[in-house]
Formats: C-alpha cells, sequence, structure tokens
C-alpha cells in the first residue's frame, strides 16, 4: 500500500498525525508531507493505520494506492 | 434552490455601496488605507522571520491612530513573516491560540465556537460542518444548488454587452449570493442580510444602531432555523439542524438555536467578502498579465492553480492574529505569554525560501500550498466552496466575454484597501 497526499488539498489540519502518529508525520513546510516522499510505501502491518489516517483528514488530500492497483 | 436569475440579474444600487473596500475599511471599521503593502511585508521579512512589535508599526504605520486591527496597547504584539514561522504558528494552535480574536469586538458575538476555540471544543463544532465544505461537496452540491446557476445568471447577462465592470456586477454579486442562498435565506433577502451583517460590526454608527442590526441578522437567521428544524429542505441550515454535536465525554446533542445562529454568522460573513475581493484580485491579476490570460483560456487545467496562485501573490487578509498561551521561543526570539501574534500570512507568501520571484503572479508555478487559507485545524473552512466559486466564475467569464481586455475609456483599475484587507476598486473590461 502507498500514501498520495495532494498537495493542493493538505492544509496541516494534523488529524491524520493525531490518529495514525505511525504512519503520518507533518513535514517542515506543513503541506502534502506526512510521509518522508509521496507516493510513501506503508510498512507491512500498518495498513489499517494508513487508512485510520485517510480518514481522517478533513480535506480528502490522503489517497491510498493498494499494491494491486 | 432554482429560479434566482431574476434576483441576480436586478439593478440594486446598494450592492456597490456595500462591495466598496474604501467604504467597509475606512467607514465602517475605522481602518486606514493604505498602497499595496506586499512590496513591505517582503522588506520587513527580508530583515527577519519574527520580530517584536506589531506589523503596522514595524511597517511605519502610526498605530497609535484608531483602525489597526489587533493592536492593543496593553500586550506585547511580536509579527511572524516567514513561510516556515508562520506554519509552525497556525498548525501549533494549542501553543498559539485563537483566542487573540476574544478581544475583537467585531469576532465577539461568534464566542468560543468555530473562530476562536481551540482543541476539543472548536472540534466539537468543526467536525459536523467541515463534510458541508469539503472539496467533492463543493464540487458537487454547491455547484448544482447555487454556484452553476449564479455564474450564468451573472456572467451570461454580461453576454454581447461589450463592456461591463465585472467588480460590480459578478465579483460582488456572486459570492454573497452562493453563501447566503446555500444556507438557506431567501434570495431576495440577501442584500438586507449583509446590510444588517455589516451594520452589526460598523463602529461608523452608534452602539445601538449596531445592535439593532445585529437583533436583525439574528431574528432573520432564528426564522429560517425554526423553519428548517419543522421542514427540512436542501440546504446547509437544514442539514446543520439535523447534525449531531459530539461533546467529550462522548455523548451526542443536536445544537441549540444559538449555536446555529452563531454557526451562520460568521460563515456566512467571511464566505461573502473574502471570495468577493478575491475573485476581484484574481480578474485583476489575469487582466495586468495578457500572456497568461492567454495561456489559461488555452489551457484551462491551469484554472485550479490560477486561483491558488492569486491567493498565494494577492491575498485579499493579509494577516490573522493568534495569542501565545505559553512563554517560547520562535526562530530565536522570545515571546512572553499572553503576547499577541500578528502572523503576516501575506509576508508569509512571499517568501523567497519557497517562491522564486514570489512578486510575480505565475500561473504556471508548481502547486505549493501559500498560507492564503490560513493552515492547521483553524484552515480555512470555506475555501473549496471558494475555490470552485472561483473556477466556475473565471470559466463563464473566458467562455462567454471573449477577447476580454481592459477598457481603455475608463479610469485605471488599481488594487486597494487597508494594511489587513485588500482588494480593487473596479475591473473596467471590454469584450467582444
Amino acid at each position: 500500500m502507498r500514501i498520495k497526499v495532494a498537495p493542493d488539498l493538505c492544509c496541516g489540519a494534523g488529524r491524520c498525525v493525531e490518529v495514525a502518529p505511525d504512519v503520518y508525520r507533518l513535514s517542515e513546510g506543513f503541506n502534502a508531507l506526512v510521509t518522508a516522499s509521496e507516493p510513501e510505501a506503508v510498512p507491512a502491518g500498518l495498513e489499517a493505520s494508513a487508512r485510520l489516517g485517510a480518514r481522517a483528514c478533513p480535506e480528502r488530500a490522503i489517497s491510498l494506492l493498494e499494491d494491486s492497483q | 434552490m432554482m429560479g434566482h436569475a431574476d434576483v441576480l440579474r436586478r439593478e440594486d444600487p446598494r450592492i456597490s455601496e456595500i462591495f466598496d473596500i474604501e467604504a467597509e475599511e475606512a467607514e465602517m471599521h475605522g481602518m486606514m488605507m493604505v498602497d499595496d503593502p506586499y512590496p513591505g511585508f517582503a522588506r520587513l521579512l527580508a530583515k527577519g522571520p519574527v520580530q517584536e512589535g506589531g506589523v503596522a508599526d514595524l511597517m511605519g504605520y502610526d498605530s497609535s491612530k484608531d483602525g489597526f486591527q489587533f493592536h492593543y496597547r496593553d500586550v506585547p504584539i511580536y509579527t511572524v513573516l516567514s513561510f516556515a514561522a508562520a506554519s509552525k504558528v497556525f498548525i501549533d494552535n494549542a501553543l498559539f491560540s485563537s483566542r487573540a480574536y476574544d478581544r475583537e469586538s467585531m469576532f465577539a458575538p461568534s464566542g468560543a465556537m468555530l473562530l476562536n476555540a481551540g482543541g476539543k471544543v472548536h472540534r466539537m463544532y468543526r467536525d459536523p460542518i467541515q463534510p458541508l465544505f469539503s472539496p467533492d461537496f463543493a464540487g458537487a452540491w454547491w455547484r448544482e444548488s447555487v454556484i452553476d446557476e449564479a455564474v450564468d445568471a451573472l456572467v451570461g447577462g454580461l453576454e454581447g454587452r461589450g463592456s461591463a465592470d465585472l467588480h460590480s456586477t459578478l465579483c460582488a454579486r456572486l459570492p454573497v449570493h452562493v453563501v447566503t442562498a446555500g444556507f438557506g435565506l431567501d434570495s431576495e433577502q440577501i442584500i438586507d442580510f449583509r446590510l444588517a451583517l455589516l451594520n452589526s460590526s460598523n463602529t461608523g454608527i452608534t452602539a445601538e444602531e449596531r445592535k439593532a442590526a445585529a437583533r436583525t441578522v439574528d431574528a432573520i437567521l432564528l426564522d429560517v432555523i425554526n423553519d428548517r428544524r419543522r421542514n427540512p429542505q436542501d440546504d446547509i441550515i437544514s442539514r446543520l439542524a439535523q447534525m449531531e454535536l459530539r461533546q467529550e465525554d462522548g455523548s451526542t446533542r443536536p445544537y441549540t438555536d444559538d449555536e446555529l445562529v452563531q454557526q451562520c454568522r460568521i460563515v456566512v460573513h467571511a464566505g461573502g467578502g473574502t471570495t468577493w475581493r478575491q475573485l476581484a484580485i484574481t480578474l485583476y491579476a489575469l487582466l495586468e498579465n495578457p500572456d497568461q490570460l492567454a495561456a489559461l483560456k488555452a489551457d484551462r487545467s491551469l484554472m485550479s492553480n490560477v486561483v491558488l496562485e492569486s491567493a498565494r501573490w494577492h491575498s485579499n487578509v493579509t494577516l490573522f492574529p493568534r495569542y501565545a498561551e505559553a512563554d517560547t521561543v520562535l526562530e530565536g526570539v522570545a515571546i512572553p505569554k499572553g503576547a499577541i501574534i500578528h502572523v503576516c500570512l501575506a509576508a508569509a507568501n512571499w517568501d523567497p525560501a519557497r517562491w522564486e520571484n514570489p512578486e510575480r503572479f505565475d500561473i504556471r508555478r508548481p502547486v505549493q500550498r501559500s498560507l492564503a487559507f490560513g493552515a492547521g485545524a483553524h484552515s480555512c473552512l470555506g475555501q473549496h466552496v471558494s475555490r470552485s466559486e472561483m473556477v466556475v466564475a473565471l470559466n463563464a467569464v473566458l467562455d462567454r466575454l471573449p477577447n476580454l481586455r481592459w477598457d481603455p475609456s475608463k479610469p485605471k483599475a488599481h488594487l486597494m484597501g487597508s494594511l489587513f484587507h485588500r482588494g480593487v476598486n473596479a475591473l473596467p473590461v471590454n469584450f467582444d
């Protein structure tokens, strides 16, 4: 699973970090980065956490790409 | 919500009186009108990312004169100018809280809710309303219910006329209609409601007159709220009236009438003013840069960038206040608990550390979010509705008013406003 953050949508609300700190973090410039780079692979076993963070986003800025896609 | 075209196309002299930057800034709020402050903000940023003092003083204006917002003589003030520091302040809302608004008479009636509150209380109020302003809801419900019809009526009404002032005929009329009708007010009431809303914070009239205006605002809203609680319709007030607030103990309850009135007041007020000024600034920037206007006409995929770039290049709001909840150090500058922070997003949006040639309006820049819509938990609720309105309106202008250009027979349009709120005086154009 990979995470894609839309840079024109992410506003740094930080809800993803709150519910899934094991997957998401805010970048220095706040916008767009929740992990080191994007699209970013979700470490194995943290898929549920990644989904939780994506659902929490008030701006619907986070898309999750399943490996099969 | 159809059938608004007649109202939108009707001449109403109050429109040009209400949507006049100088009338709103100077006469209603006692603010000083200043020349374009953006170059000055940029020079100030070059001297340091965080500075002691309020932004007006640092810019060389005499803040002892009345009317400079968020200038309190009894508390220390610091100004934050760089993109990195301003982002940090917006995102750390626990440390740099929105209680700064508590002291603004203009916002005081809004109470500790969407604008002022922090943490869990803010979230309790923001969570139910957020989905009604999501990118999807903006692009679907808001467009289908009100934006598309309003743009069609307003821009369609100009077709074939050859010349117009797009400021009074489009920029002033669209946003106030979209947000007020979207919430569920009768389209015939929109301008009366706007006048009362503005007068409720108008310092140019007596306190009694302000109170009377505030009562009118509340009465109009309460009528709609009471009606929609009984007869829900396809509007925002009906949807909010059916929603539940999730309280800290996990229990839920509906909004009280008072809470609904306050939510509606703040969102309708913000939505009718900011998008008016930003849409006008966007058209001004495009008309001043005919090569970019032509490029946009040829490639409409640039449209959403245009709106973000306009908001970065000349955001119509230049500053938000914050309140330091504890002693802290920001970019090496010690800030004491209780200080007011002027977050100068206008300077942050011209930060050369983030944008090349930041003073240039350039629709081909790669998308990098600016702070025009703020950031963090309090980032602009209505931004997607606003962006959608601007995109639909600009596309309609390009489609239906061909060969758009300045009208050389009229005085030249210019950017104008106070240090805090910017817009344009007029947009006289010719088209085929």
